[in-house]
């Protein structure tokens, strides 16, 4: 038996780490506390993914600070285009939630497709590259005429990284796909952000943290429209998720900018594949 | 138009915003501590295999006027918290026209539409009506 009080300061707890890991690896806090309030306290799926949008809403606008600090390495064209396919997915996924949500036969199969999906997504991310020396490469001529080449300076290496993106309309293609998932899970695709953006369309991994934080809120608040005029969020179980995610990304934004990026990549992944294996166990079960 | 003016808006509305949402979130907090019976309640019993038991919800509160001021200020802070991104976009347009980026203030400008038909069609739709309802 769980009491409202140990609830309140469970999920408090955990959602300050969440909200920490979140703005740190610029994912959006709410990839861990969707699965925490469905699998731990056994809130419905269209309930804990309302709370959930309100936490990722909640990291996105707290790291927010740092996005906008002098040396921000976020890429704002890239940020814009990719909302144009999330935001479309993102009320795409709470509509189909909330449909499905109606039977819970329905449920444990989207939880078993969205576990092997962040496994093979991780699987993906752990055997690629990173390109931070991406100097050398080729300029894309799509990404050329849409002005998406940019710098940013890496603080660890005290360097001035230019890079030059390309795969464009394959890594919108992405995130349209990330903004349905999370629009039916309340995860605001940053996951799937980061991977479009550093392994399909070769941002450098804080380029695509820093902008996936400004891609999360916006993706998160238009699938939150959907959740919260159907009536799916309760403050009671929203509300410790939105006090503890957003001081935890507080936190976890004093630190972005000085984490190197393979430590980042490694929680990253750890976290991919920590929730996809508890996806497909809860889809099995 | 200060090109710099919409950035500076917008560390303001990040700061200010998350100031509001969760002051009033914590305000809430507190009003649901108050206004709940016994906080040493079953949060379990409350969740039933379709959703929150909105009975067993109502039995937990010592009246319905500590429920709706806790529903309230927290619902207050919700709406403040999800305000902040659609103001970002807001000041985005306004950054990419005073640079006079005509191709991303547009893009801008499409994500707000997105957003709106969001709140003001598909949600209300869904909640009506259904879109997908058989």
């Amino acid at each position: 038996m769980i009491t409202i009080l140990e609830y309140f300061l469970l999920v408090l707890t955990i959602a300050y780490a969440a909200g920490f890991i979140g703005a740190l690896v610029g994912m959006g806090g709410g990839v861990i506390i969707s699965p925490v309030l469905t699998l731990l306290f056994g809130v419905p799926v269209a309930i804990a993914a309302g709370a959930s949008l309100l936490a990722v809403i909640g990291t996105s606008s707290g790291a927010g600070f740092t996005a906008y600090g002098k040396n921000t390495p976020a890429n704002y064209r890239i940020g814009l285009l990719l909302m144009t396919v999330s935001t479309v997915g993102a009320i795409l996924g709470a509509v189909t939630t909330i449909f499905l949500s109606k039977s819970i036969r329905s449920e444990w199969i989207i939880y078993i497709i969205f576990g092997v999906a962040m496994m093979a997504c991780a699987a993906a991310l752990f055997r690629s590259k990173t390109e931070e020396d991406a100097d050398q490469a080729i300029k894309d001529p799509l990404a050329t005429k849409l002005n998406l080449h940019s710098s940013y300076y890496e603080e660890s290496t005290k360097k001035r990284i230019t890079y030059y993106p390309r795969n464009i309309p394959f890594g919108m293609g992405l995130n349209f796909v990330a903004g349905i998932l999370g629009g039916m899970f309340g995860i605001g695709g940053g996951a799937f952000n980061n991977i479009s953006m550093n392994g399909i369309m070769k941002f450098p991994m804080k380029v695509s943290a820093a902008t996936s934080n400004l891609i999360n809120g916006v993706t998160a608040a238009s699938s939150f429209g959907v959740y919260y005029l159907t009536g799916n969020v309760y403050p009671l179980i929203a509300v410790p998720a939105v006090i503890g995610i957003i001081l935890g990304s507080i936190s976890g934004r004093r630190v972005l900018s000085k984490a190197k990026t393979p430590v980042v990549r490694f929680v990253f992944i750890a976290i991919l594949v920590a929730i996809g294996v508890e996806m497909i166990m809860k889809g099995v079960a | 138009m200060d090109p710099a003016l919409p950035r500076i808006m917008t560390r303001k509305v990040l700061r200010y915003g998350i100031y509001i949402s969760i002051g009033f979130a914590v305000l809430g907090a507190i009003m649901i501590f108050i206004s709940f019976r016994c906080i040493n309640s079953n949060f379990t019993q409350l969740i039933s295999s379709g959703g929150v038991n909105e009975n067993l919800l109502s039995a937990f509160s010592i009246s319905d006027n500590g429920t709706r001021l806790s529903d309230f200020l927290a619902g207050v802070g919700m709406i403040a918290l999800v305000a902040i991104p659609i103001a970002r976009i807001g000041l985005t347009i306004c950054e990419f026209a005073c640079e006079r980026e005509t191709f991303y203030t547009v893009i801008a400008v499409l994500v707000l539409i997105v957003l709106a038909i969001s709140f003001l069609v598909v949600g209300p739709m869904e909640a009506g009506y259904g879109l997908f309802h058989i």
